[in-house]
């Protein structure tokens, strides 16, 4: 089998673990209805609509990645099945692979649904149907997937090479370091412009940051190793 | 041939030394006990033969590779830890299916359903895991170590948790696949009872150390010192026998239990204890040669190595 069949299998798993908890599909589904619907009304319908969906799509994705996170990597650390898993045919890099795309998959499933719930409420409220920009259609088909599976790659590489206690606040520090790429007015801020309205630009630097973070993370993987894994399992 | 092998096996974790120049070899078909008290390093070595740890010095090797570097070698490989390595929000069914298709087993439907009826879990299939007793999972563990029919077979505790009855499957399952299937076990574990039982080869580790390694036959000829039972035909008869031992400079231990002597004699043939016994006119119903268990073994290797003996 080769590595990326290997690395589709633990993507399933894992795509399927997240949708029998139903805890955390709960956090999900109430982690993008809030930052949708909130963002929409802290910024008023018509003027914020882009920008709601900006911002919503991605703090969707790295919060909610962040939990699916911490159950596809973390919870089968501190259980030790990984333990078991590493013993199997499969590579530490398919393993790591697969648990990334595991978590993204059914996060960005959330951030689309945080997408269709703006857009619900948008046009009930403005009573015509809104539509997101091509500058924001091109951020959530292209941007989003590549921010959040850059997020939850560094989040699982975290979750698997540090000790547990480490971990609790290293899942935070990333979520917040990540804030001021979501938010169009921080984003504004760091800009000078604090009524930003999201162009093609900040969907640009927005990209290449989530790019360079991917490339980062990717680089990272290499000092991946078992032994780091099964140490600081043994940390706790 | 040696299908696992360590090699002055050394292991530091955070400056202190975890294991010593561990050394041992498996051959094929043998099932090998691997002994000793908690934190003695059993883990830590099973856990450098799987690649999950690598060693400070030495070299650890199954089928004369590391397992840690061969992806492809590890399909000949099953491996039980102390962990049951099973997904509590999937059903007993879907666990198995995961780990057939990892192992590229063909038709595994036919083959999950023959191992859960081995395990007994057949009418558990759809539950899911987390739903399990604590027993069931580690049957369910036990069928997910072996669904690939691996040539190796790595165990840690395996009965650990089971009632005598599922104790007893995991033993024949383990005696069937060395002796029909000429399969190689390793197998952790702290139950002398179970070593003794089926293993025909064994380790003591302690401190980190290698202190015995051998067959129990060897082992027993190896750590024997004679020890004999006497029994007698009274209590009188047993305290005056009981005098003579303690005055004898063979004798080394005496435990008097009723009317039953046990006793170590040292450097003289039991004949000679008999005569003595005999010539001080002790009315003796019974005399027997004890044969040394593991346990009695790895008592003597333990309390030596601490020092104690």
């Amino acid at each position: 089998m080769n590595f990326m069949n290997m690395v589709w299998l633990v993507t399933q798993k894992e795509i399927k673990t997240v949708l029998h908890n139903k805890g955390l599909l709960f956090a999900g589904f109430y982690v993008g209805a809030m930052f949708g619907v909130l963002n929409l009304l802290l910024g008023g319908i018509a003027s914020a609509f882009n920008n709601t969906i900006f911002s919503a799509t991605l703090l969707v994705g790295v919060f909610v990645g962040y939990s699916f996170s911490r159950f596809v990597f973390l919870r089968e650390k501190r259980e030790k099945i990984i333990e078991t898993l590493l013993c199997t045919p499969l590579s530490l890099k398919s393993i790591w692979l697969g648990k990334v795309l595991g978590a993204t998959v059914p996060a960005y499933l959330f951030s689309l649904l945080s997408v269709s719930l703006v857009m619900i409420i948008s046009s009930v409220m403005m009573h015509s149907l809104l539509l997101p920009s091509a500058v924001i259609l091109i951020h959530i088909a292209v941007v989003v997937p590549i921010f959040t599976t850059a997020a939850i790659s560094l989040m699982g590489f975290g979750q698997f090479v540090l000790g547990m206690r480490e971990n609790k606040i290293i899942g935070y520090l990333i979520v917040l370091g990540l804030v001021p790429f979501m938010y169009p007015s921080i984003f504004g801020l760091i800009l000078g412009n604090v009524n930003l309205v999201v162009s093609w630009l900040e969907v640009g630097i927005c990209s290449i940051f989530a790019v360079v973070l991917l490339a980062l993370t990717t680089y990272l993987s290499r000092y991946l190793s078992k032994e780091k894994i099964v140490t600081t399992i043994m940390s706790d | 041939m040696a299908i696992i092998e360590a090699q002055n096996v050394t292991k530091m974790l955070n400056g202190r030394t975890i294991l010593d120049r561990v050394s041992f070899e498996v051959k094929e078909g043998e099932i090998f006990g691997f002994v000793g008290p908690n934190g003695a390093g059993k883990t830590t070595t099973l856990k450098i033969l799987l690649g999950l740890l690598k060693p400070s010095y030495g070299h650890a090797l199954v089928f004369g590779k590391l397992l840690g570097d061969n992806d492809d070698l590890r399909r000949r490989v099953g491996v039980l830890l102390e962990h049951d390595g099973l997904y509590e929000c999937l059903s007993a069914y879907e666990n198995l299916r995961y780990y057939a298709q990892l192992y590229q087993i063909p038709s595994f439907h036919e083959r999950i359903m023959e191992l859960l009826e081995f395990v007994a879990l057949s009418d558990r299939k759809d539950d899911r895991v987390g739903e399990l007793s604590k027993g069931m999972k580690r049957r369910l563990a036990i069928a997910r170590s072996i669904i690939h029919d691996p040539d190796v077979l790595f165990l840690d505790e395996p009965a650990s948790g089971l009632d005598p009855e599922a104790q007893k499957m995991v033993r024949d399952l383990i005696l069937y696949l060395a002796r029909e299937r000429g399969r190689t076990i390793f197998l952790n574990s702290h139950d002398l009872d179970e070593v003794q039982r089926i293993c025909s080869k064994i380790a003591i580790l302690h401190s980190g150390e290698i202190k015995a390694f051998d067959s129990i036959e060897n082992l027993r000829r190896k750590f024997s010192t004679h020890a004999i039972e006497i029994a007698l035909t009274n209590d009188e008869e047993a305290e005056k026998a009981l005098d003579l031992l303690k005055s004898l400079d063979y004798v080394s231990e005496c435990e008097r239990d009723n009317m039953r002597i046990t006793t170590i004699i040292n450097d003289v043939e039991p004949s000679m204890l008999l005569n003595a016994l005999i010539n001080g006119s002790i009315q003796v119903e019974e005399v027997k040669n004890v044969t040394k268990s593991l346990e009695d073994i790895y008592m003597k290797v333990v309390n030596q190595s601490e020092g104690r003996i």
